[in-house]
């Protein structure tokens, strides 16, 4: 799910320019390295993706290598941590010689090899470390101070003037004022940027002054982009996305390029300046530079460390894969006529909650679906002008959904906002910042404090749920909301999803829709928290809405003619699960009648233990919370921790995330897997033969999963330059990313708290299909092909036939023989992972539903 | 009986034994962690942030209740010498205290404070690897704030002073392994000398004056009556180098700059510092000394000046800041400003409680910066979407042109950075490469060729984000597995 692929480049514009050769040689070496900068979205739709992600055709390994070179980042674990984890048995020798030989015998070309830089090419790099690091302060000082307020999407009070024209206008015009650029070595800026040269015209004017275009310019362009690689990637990325941009703002990266090219020049002019004195200019630097002896890049990447890594991941598959092996040949024991239907996430986080809802809820089956239930929407919330995406980040809504009040809750809400906004016009956060109203502000907080200190000192006693409405009336019948959704449109939706996860017969009284978020505050990266399968937002509202169209009498005659019977008394009921927090929000419990009610009360009281057990399961991660404590105990410090403004992890996200299987539920029941895999429902033997099916779910949900387990694969590899580092001295940038303190760089990527319990693995893929099956439908999908082919995934087949384990190698799928493994039987998931805090081999859960609820 | 009561506890003894509190514990926590940490034993932290909490907490407790007590006595105030360390016939130095309602309002302030803020470092900073260094450096500053606040003279006050700038300094450069953040702390440190210098200059003068420097003796200067009266001009030298401190240590203009380089330290620490208390130490000391002023109207009108002229371009810079944390620290800086004019004007009362309530205001939103996505995102769709920006109509009243000159100016906020790069700090930096040899430079010999056998070959840790020094690059232990 790579940007660029959301939307077409808009580098037409720039398509007269390219005319000279000069210029075409820039735009290559400007796309070539345009590949390799940060891509991330804005911090409020923020999220994960591979930050590989447009270089998945080339092999895994290549990139790395690559990687190394080109945004100086580790790919790999340090040597000597690979070589304890030898020591410790956990990677297997015969592994790594294995590897090794495989490794070597890719043999893979350089992937964008940049040529040496040729004596006389003035590179900042080359000036020795005190005066690079100087000049490179001096110059990141500057594009910082007018980059971010050029990117902002609204934090600061004063819109930049002249972004509309794009970055270059904005700081030539910036650049004519009095006290715009005060700093004396700037002083010929608005000079040296003229008014009429365009921007490749800029940079190849800068070029020549300080190199030769084959061997010097790649890397004065390359030095320019990844001095500041997050604003430079913000830029790329925005160049092509234009829904993320600041509204009306024109951003191009050669814009960027320029400006940082021209000041770099002046800089280097005060450097020559300096040391030859006051007449000196930069290319008095190029005689001195010539006679000193010029860095190599250097491959920080070598086979044996990519052995090593591929070995690493080679005892995971063994248990992993093992374990669900051995699974197979014990009885496990599954409902015939289940009563409840519990359809959540495919989300890692939530392979946990659908095990003690299996062990808890009698009767019970569960089902794995992307968390957008099928229905990518326009979601606008009561009375609300502007409208959120909510579905997977690639797919760009077509229709909408108005949730309504009654007309005394519109009264009391506009009531409300009019008190929100005269507050936050004298004595909010914002106006906080003028002098007068700064000091209105402060005599006003006053009587908040006490409430401010209460609340840092006892978070438990402030948990309050997701502030969406409840109680709405949803609009979306054509009628009603002109870009609705037409009846048969909603009887398609509720078809497709249903058949995705293979639920399309033997329905239960309940089929429980849930959705997820995450509730946590003081997080910078609360989107990163939500469901990844609606756009980085909570999932209730889609959950809502197919439960609307799936209760409606219409839909289910339509769904009836299409061959799925769904008996008058299923009824399916929305919730919520707030993945932090671990409770189960109910939506539209009005449209049940007293009987119904009663009776979902009798399972909500099953479904508290589960989330119960579960908060327990989360809460070992947690090294401040003891590992034996009462399950009550555990899951009310767990909850606290959402209203706590100290808390820094509130839940550890997607951390541990390993693998992904897309297939049956049988697959995978009563096995304990640790939170581990991505759990995609999928039955093969209701799909089609060409399996169109499996195609869709190949298609959306692994690439998704795949680019979740990437970004935190790299994240941690190096969490100062593929992660943001430390949370602790961020701050929040334009509303669309972090710095560290006031002035940096912007920091893409993922966070220390999150990445630190993470083993770096790359996804570990189970399809359970015929091995031909998922061969024909890569074929039809070349860019998950590409992933397969390039060892992105460690992609397996199981054969629904019998026919056993496939392993990809290679291009085609070959028969894996899985070791014969032990697999511990526990009786319940606690008992699994109750003491300890590290990573847990699978197990067989066989639970005896009455001791659960004696226990709880 | 309740007067009796009232009586006995603001007697000497119990205020005596609160200040000895007030002043040790936090030292000694911070003495115990530094041991601990010494002795080889790695404590964990439920242990460091118990010691840690409990010293500061008893300081600020008692310092709390030495302040109430005191408000109970007579005249209100409490001096006196607890320690002379030793005296030549004229000078002698004291260790000695002296509360007053102007200290004694800060002393709450701190006292509430800064308990709640180790408390809440003690979870935000969980699993860090300088735990310990971090609760060591508040102690440190807690002992600072107290001794500066409570401190009986100005040699006491500046010892303070000096060590609330040293822990903040070295806490800006908390994030050690980055570089940038040590540049950042340089660039602080070396502001807060500037302030020290100024008040080690206004502490020798007071004493060429009247050969004391207890507080009492110095309030007393202003006092047409009193014949220890240093004159106009005295008394404006006076004014003025106390306002030079107060500019370094409030980050009045032009010395606004360094507060945004402060950032670099954790969030908790850029609260209480930037803040809460470190930014209003300066505010406090021209409170402190408003007394002086009185006779001396230049000092007077230039404290007012300084005022408002940072009250508006800090609040105009912090407008046009992107960034929550940037926005914050001008923002804070504005209405130091705001109130070192307050107190120029002599509405002392007034500007102290301004003081305290703004301490408050910016520790809450500093705590909460991480938020401030968030809370924009809230308040975006509380009024119902659309964008709305506070102070639009304000700046609608402007003139374009005006507008486009503040927005620039804002930006660069009023070239004051720039200027003090020009006029001092490059000249010392050219000095200090005059000076030393080690320093590698380009240096022109004979047809420009290169005689300079220390030009190292890579760039620094630092540009390693460049492949081409890569290989300097040391892999990053923070990012722990
Ligand atoms: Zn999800």
């Amino acid at each position: 799910m790579s940007g660029a692929s959301e939307e077409p480049t808009e580098a037409s514009s720039l398509a007269p320019e390219d005319a000279s050769p000069q210029h075409a040689i820039v735009r290559s070496w400007l796309d070539r390295f345009g590949k390799w900068l940060p891509e991330q979205r804005p911090l409020g739709i923020f999220v994960h993706q591979n930050p590989m992600g447009a270089l998945e055709s080339r092999h895994f390994h290549a990139v790395c290598e690559a990687a190394t070179r080109i945004r100086g980042a580790q790919t790999t674990l340090p040597y000597h941590r690979y070589r304890e984890l030898l020591a410790n048995r956990q990677i297997r020798p015969e592994d790594v010689a294995a590897a090794q030989r495989r490794v070597e015998a890719l043999d893979f070309a350089l992937v964008d090899p940049i040529p040496e830089a040729q004596p006389g090419t003035i590179l900042l790099s080359h000036v020795g470390p005190e005066i690079a690091t100087e000049v490179g302060e001096l110059v990141d000082a500057f594009m910082v101070r007018t980059l971010a307020p050029f990117l902002d999407l609204g934090s600061a009070l004063w819109p930049m003037p002249r972004r509309e024209d794009g970055f270059l206008a904005a700081v030539r015009w910036l650049a004519r004022r009095p006290l715009g650029v005060p700093e004396p070595w700037l002083r010929g800026l608005a000079r040296r940027l003229g008014d009429a040269a365009s921007a490749l015209e800029l940079i190849v004017d800068c070029l020549q002054r300080r190199g030769d275009p084959e061997t010097g310019w790649p890397n004065i362009l390359h030095e320019a982009l990844f001095a500041l690689p997050g604003y430079a990637g913000m830029f790329h990325r925005l160049e092509h996305v234009a829904s993320e941009r600041p509204p009306g703002v024109q951003v191009r990266l050669v814009d960027f390029v320029a400006v940082r090219l021209v000041v770099e020049e002046l800089a280097l002019d005060d450097v020559a300046r300096r040391h030859f004195g006051r007449r000196a200019r930069m290319r008095d630097l190029e005689a001195p530079l010539r006679s000193l002896p010029r860095p190599q890049p250097v491959s920080m990447w070598t086979p044996a460390l990519g052995a090593f890594q591929d070995a690493l991941e080679e005892e995971y598959i063994r248990s992993f894969i093992g374990g669900i092996v051995m699974a197979q040949q014990v009885e496990r024991a599954a409902p015939v006529r289940p009563a409840v239907q519990f359809v959540c996430c495919i989300d890692d986080r939530c392979e946990s909650i659908r095990r003690h809802v299996e062990e808890c809820v009698t009767e019970s089956v569960t089902f794995g679906s992307a968390g957008f239930f099928g229905v990518a929407l326009k979601h606008r919330a009561p009375l609300d002008v502007d409208e959120r995406f909510s579905c997977p980040a690639p797919v760009t809504p077509t229709k909408r959904v108005t949730e309504k009040l009654d007309a005394t809750g519109e009264s009391t809400l506009l009531h409300a906002r009019r008190r929100i906004r005269l507050l936050a016009a004298t004595v909010g956060d914002d106006a906080s910042r003028g002098p007068i109203r700064g000091m209105l502000a402060s005599f006003a907080n006053v009587a908040r404090a006490p409430r401010t200190l209460a609340q840092l000192l006892f978070p438990s006693l402030f948990i309050e749920a997701a502030h969406e409405f409840e109680g709405t009336r949803l609009l979306y019948d054509p009628s009603e909301e002109p870009e609705g959704y037409p009846l048969p449109e909603r009887i398609a939706l509720v078809e497709g999803n249903l058949r995705n996860i293979g639920l399309v017969s033997n329905f239960a009284r309940w089929v429980l829709i849930v959705g997820h978020g995450s509730m946590s505050v003081n997080n910078q990266f609360l989107s990163g928290y939500q469901c990844g399968a609606c756009g980085g937002r909570r999932g209730g509202i889609n959950a809502r809405v197919f439960c609307a169209f799936a209760n409606e009498e219409a839909v289910r005659e339509g769904l009836a003619q299409r061959g799925i019977e769904i008996p008058h008394e299923t009824h399916f009921m929305p919730g919520e699960h707030d993945t932090a927090l671990d409770v189960i929000r109910w939506f539209d419990e009005e449209a049940l009648g007293v009987a119904r009610r009663r009776e979902l009360d009798g399972i909500r009281a099953e479904l508290a233990i589960a989330l119960d057990r579960n908060a327990k399961e989360r809460a070992r991660r947690f090294a401040d919370v003891p590992l034996d404590e009462s399950i009550e105990r555990s899951a009310q410090r767990v909850r606290s921790r959402c209203a706590d403004f100290a808390e820094t992890r509130p839940e550890y996200n997607h951390a541990t995330n390993a693998a992904c299987v897309i297939g049956r539920r049988a697959l995978t029941r009563g096995l304990f897997l640790d939170r581990r895999p991505f759990l995609v429902s999928y039955d093969p033997t209701l799909d089609d033969p060409e399996s169109r099916t499996l195609e869709k779910l190949m298609a959306a949900p692994l690439p998704v999963c795949a680019g979740i387990s990437h970004e935190y694969f790299f994240s941690s590899m190096d969490p100062q330059r593929f992660g943001c580092g430390t949370k602790l001295p961020h701050s929040v940038v334009g509303l669309l990313g972090v710095s560290n303190g006031a002035d940096g760089d912007l920091r893409p990527g993922l966070w220390r708290q999150t990445t630190e319990i993470h083993d770096p693995i790359r996804l570990v893929t189970l399809v359970e299909a015929e091995p031909e099956a998922i061969t024909r439908v890569l074929d039809r999908l070349p860019a998950v092909k590409d992933m397969a082919l390039g060892a992105w995934i460690h992609l397996f087949a199981c054969s629904p036939s019998g026919r056993g384990f496939f392993r990809w190698v290679g291009e085609r799928f070959e028969p894996y023989e899985a070791l014969p493994h032990i697999l511990f039987e526990v009786a319940s998931s606690l008992d699994a992972c109750g003491d300890t805090r590290a990573n847990v081999a699978p197990c067989l859960v066989s639970p005896r539903p009455d001791s659960m609820k004696a226990a709880s | 009986m309740t007067h009796f009561l009232i009586h006995s506890l603001s007697s000497h003894t119990p205020l005596h034994f609160l200040t000895l509190l007030t002043l040790l514990s936090p030292a000694a926590g911070s003495f115990v962690l530094v041991l601990l940490s010494i002795s080889g034993v790695r404590p964990p932290e439920r242990w460091v942030a118990v010691v840690s909490g409990v010293t500061v907490s008893t300081a600020a407790l008692s310092a709390v209740l030495l302040a109430a007590l005191t408000m109970l006595r007579p005249h209100h105030d409490f001096h006196e010498v607890l320690w002379t360390m030793y005296s030549v016939d004229h000078y002698h130095l004291d260790i000695s205290v002296y509360v007053d309602p102007l200290s004694a309002m800060l002393t709450f302030l701190g006292g509430c404070v800064i308990p709640v803020l180790a408390r809440y470092s003690g979870r935000y900073l969980h699993r860090d690897p300088g735990y310990l260094r971090f609760f060591v450096l508040v102690g440190v500053a807690s002992t600072g704030f107290f001794w500066f606040v409570l401190g009986g003279g100005i040699d006491m006050a500046f010892f303070g002073w000096e060590l609330l700038g040293l822990s903040s300094a070295l806490l800006v450069c908390y994030f050690w392994d980055r570089p940038e953040t040590v540049v950042a702390s340089g660039r602080v440190f070396a502001t807060y000398r500037v302030a020290d210098i100024a008040l080690l200059m206004g502490m020798v003068l007071v004493h060429h004056y009247v050969g004391d420097v207890s507080w009492p003796t110095v309030l007393s200067l202003g006092k047409e009556a009193n014949e220890l009266n240093a004159g106009a001009v005295g008394a404006t030298v006076l004014g003025l180098a106390f306002l030079i401190a107060a500019m370094g240590k409030s980050a009045l203009m032009p010395l606004t700059g360094y507060i945004l380089k402060a950032m670099e330290g954790p969030t908790p620490s850029s609260a209480l510092f930037y803040g809460t208390l470190s930014i209003h130490c300066g505010v406090y000391l021209i409170l402190r000394v408003e007394p002086l002023l009185e006779d001396a109207p230049i000092a007077r009108t230039t404290v007012v000046t300084v005022g408002v002229v940072t009250a508006i371009t800090a609040s105009l810079s912090s407008r046009v800041r992107a960034d929550g944390k940037g926005a914050l620290a001008l923002a804070s800086a504005s209405q130091a400003g705001l109130i070192v004019a307050e107190a120029g004007l002599g509405f002392t009362r007034f500007a102290m409680c301004h003081l305290l309530a703004h301490g408050v205001l910016r520790l809450a939103q500093f705590l909460r910066s991480p938020s401030w996505l968030e809370d924009a995102q809230k308040r975006r769709s509380l009024l119902g979407g659309g964008t709305y920006r506070s102070g639009r109509y304000l700046e609608a009243l402007l003139p374009q042109r005006l507008h486009d000159f503040l927005y620039a100016a804002a930006l660069s906020r009023f070239g004051a950075d720039a200027m003090l790069d020009g006029l001092v700090v490059r000249p010392l930096s050219a000095i200090a490469h005059l000076v030393s040899a080690s320093r590698p430079r380009l240096r022109p010999t004979e047809g420009g060729r290169i005689t300079d056998s220390t030009m190292p070959l890579h760039g620094t840790k630092r540009r390693a984000a460049r492949p081409s020094t890569a290989s300097a690059a040391t892999p990053q232990t923070r990012g722990g597995r």
